[in-house]
């Protein structure tokens, strides 16, 4: 029962992305960490997102 | 009844799609009759639309479109002319909401740099269209988006219509992930009542329907697009003088309102002619422009997206096109619309006379017994426009069976010379076709023989001998493209290898690449192959894998792909030349069928 739990955790966190294969080893990020590089990626899609729309109706760089 | 878990789907399991049509009003009704029959064939998926609050409201009037969620791109803009933080907390509020809900499949129908963004801000379980990469490039979510971007987007001749694209496109992930689409009689999925009842109108009180009623849109997309008012004018008497049970109605944005003086000024004053025409230009929004084109017989327009809310209404539409590479993609969708477009597309719109618009469509739209007994051109003379059947060509638009492939196609009424443009249209549409749906149609049904033309066969042949050339630098690049995926999977690790293999690893990758660098060489110096150079291009930017194995596969099925449409392309060469070897003299070619001798 606890092995199921860890892996489908396991599977969860490799689906989110936040444990990357190197050399066949699993390399474990800490929750913070996860939290961290999902804020970070909304931030860079949001601006992402701004900055387009700005050009696309402006002709202007944000 | 066919089994497959559409069935299951049916006991109640709903799933969520949203559509992101960020565009204007030509693009939201073409999505909009996209969404409408893959709604029909799979009734348990919700759909939920973005759009922009002006171009939303036919997204607002059907009932089966859950949740239109409007961009508000003024007040976002207005923000960021203030500060770049409270733009990005606007638009922090329009997302959430959105990307709080569980979405099944995000669709990215606007295919461009802004939607791309937006389609990855929200978590989905399938994507479609535009996105972006976890190195936050540009991505193209499926195959079909690489079509759109490579092909559509780069200008290339092709003839498959976008609202197919579209369907097919998203037809063909729920047929994966969801099985077969459930049963549906030969209902139309275009009509009169595609907004649900229509609201009781003020129109309808004069839009007597025993009465013939003809509504004609002055302005177009472009100024540059729009038929002259005083052309309108002649056509207009012309109609009324023929058909004493005609009516007319002009229709047109505010902005139109010049068109309509110069119209009326045309016109002239004869009251039999005059007190049959009524305008309504910069008076309707959009339920009376709706109301007024589905209580219409016909809708009469140049280049304008209100040929597409025809298209939906099973209104009839005569359009009279600039002939630019877009008419057989974006002409207006169903059965017997006609397109008149100029013989030669430099020659615009002025080259098209009204006499040619009459005759074309009172030959269309009259009885079947006049067209099995006068042919196009003699019509063409006796109403006094012989002068122009040269000048012009007509087309009907016409539904293909399912089992043909489907989708609307446009076949000439007039007789023509194939252009190389005209026949790379018809061929890139058989080839996508191959490589997405595993279809393509007999090879003889196609063209007409004597629509080819010398100057064609000459450049067919050329064309063939270049197509050749370049399936083989295209079997080469699938080739070198195996061995590295051969090289990968034999490594431990892409990062620590042997000295030699990492050479190795170098050589065969820089030939592969080579590989691609002289496919788009060729293309640049012959602008025939430009779509499969674009399509290499875009395909070999999405390559997903991160390891030198995965991205040698995928190197290798991207190769694949190309060298079968560099086949196809002449095995079509072949068949249209070896039309012209058929001819046996004296014995003369029969016509094609339904195209004028």
């Amino acid at each position: 029962m606890g092995q199921d739990t860890e892996s489908r955790q396991r599977l969860n966190l490799v689906q989110a992305g936040s444990i990357s294969e190197m050399e066949g080893t699993p390399i474990l990020i800490s929750e913070e960490e996860v939290s961290a590089r999902m804020r970070e990626d909304r931030d860079a899609l949001l601006t992402g997102f701004l900055n387009a729309l700005v050009v696309e109706c402006t002709g202007e760089k944000a | 009844m066919k089994a497959g878990r559409a069935e299951t789907h049916g006991t109640g399991e709903e799933l969520h799609c949203l559509v992101l049509q960020l565009s204007r009003t030509g693009d939201v009704l073409q999505s909009l009759l996209a969404l409408k029959a893959v709604k029909r064939l799979y009734p348990y998926v919700r759909f939920s639309v973005v759009a922009r609050g002006e171009f939303a409201d036919p997204f607002r009037k059907v009932g089966w479109i859950d949740s239109v969620y409007i961009l508000d791109t003024a007040s976002i803009l207005a923000e960021a002319s203030v500060s770049h933080s409270s733009a990005r907390t606007a638009l922090t509020e329009f997302v959430r909401p959105i990307a709080e809900r569980e979405w099944d499949f995000v669709v990215d129908w606007t295919f461009s740099e802004t939607s791309s963004w937006l389609s990855s801000l929200i978590p989905a379980k399938d994507r479609l269209g535009y996105a972006r990469g976890s190195d936050l490039a540009l991505r193209c979510a499926d195959a079909w988006a690489q079509y759109v971007q490579a092909v559509l987007q780069g200008g290339c001749p092709q003839n498959i219509h976008v609202t197919d694209v579209l369907a097919t496109q998203l037809l063909t992930v729920f047929q994966i992930r969801l099985g077969d689409p459930q049963p549906t009689g030969d209902e139309a999925v275009t009509g009169k009542d595609f907004f649900g009842e229509t609201e009781p109108s003020a129109f309808a009180s004069w839009m007597s329907p025993s009465l013939r009623w003809i509504s004609i849109q002055l302005g177009a997309s472009r100024d540059e697009n729009a038929w002259l008012p005083g052309a309108w004018a002649r056509l207009a008497t012309r109609i009324l003088e023929k058909h004493p049970d005609a009516r007319i109605v002009l229709l047109g944005k505010k902005e139109d309102i010049p068109r309509e003086k110069a119209f009326f000024s045309a016109l002239g004053e004869r009251e039999s002619i005059g007190n049959r025409v009524q305008s309504l230009v910069g008076r309707t929004d959009f339920t009376a422009w709706t109301s007024v084109i589905g209580r219409s017989h016909w809708f009469f327009a140049a280049k304008t997206s209100a040929v597409h809310l025809a298209g939906l209404l099973g209104t009839r539409v005569m359009q009279i096109h600039p002939g630019d590479k877009t008419w057989r993609e974006s002409g207006p969708y169903g059965n017997g619309h006609l397109i008149l477009i100029p013989s030669d597309a430099k020659l615009g719109l002025r080259s098209i006379d009204p006499e040619s618009v009459y005759a074309s469509w009172s030959y269309c739209a009259g009885s079947s017994l006049l067209q099995r007994n006068v042919t196009l051109r003699d019509h063409f003379r006796k109403t006094g426009a012989s002068a122009f059947f040269a000048n012009s060509r007509l087309y009907q638009a016409r539904i293909r069976d399912a089992d043909a492939g489907g989708g609307v196609v446009y076949e000439a009424k007039s007789p023509y010379a194939l252009t190389r443009d005209e026949w790379l249209a018809s061929v890139h549409g058989h080839i996508a076709r191959a490589w997405y749906c595993g279809w393509t149609p007999p090879l003889e049904a196609e063209f007409p023989r004597e629509a080819v033309s010398p100057d064609l066969v000459r450049e067919l042949r050329e064309l063939r001998s270049t197509a050749r050339e370049l399936a083989r630098l295209a079997e080469e690049g699938k080739r070198l493209s195996m061995e590295l995926r051969e090289l990968g999977q034999k490594l431990k690790s892409d990062r620590l290898m042997r000295i030699e293999d990492r050479n190795l690893a170098h050589e065969r990758g820089r030939s592969v690449l080579e590989r691609g660098e002289k496919i788009e060489k060729i293309a640049a110096d012959r602008p025939e192959f430009t779509a499969f150079a674009r399509m290499l291009r875009v395909m070999m930017h999405n390559l997903e894998g991160s390891r030198l194995h995965e991205m040698g596969y995928e190197s290798a099925l991207n190769f694949k792909q190309l060298e079968e449409g560099f086949r196809l392309l002449t095995d079509w060469a072949d068949h249209t030349l070896s039309l012209t070897k058929l001819v046996s003299v004296g014995a003369g070619a029969a016509p094609a069928k339904g195209v004028d001798p």
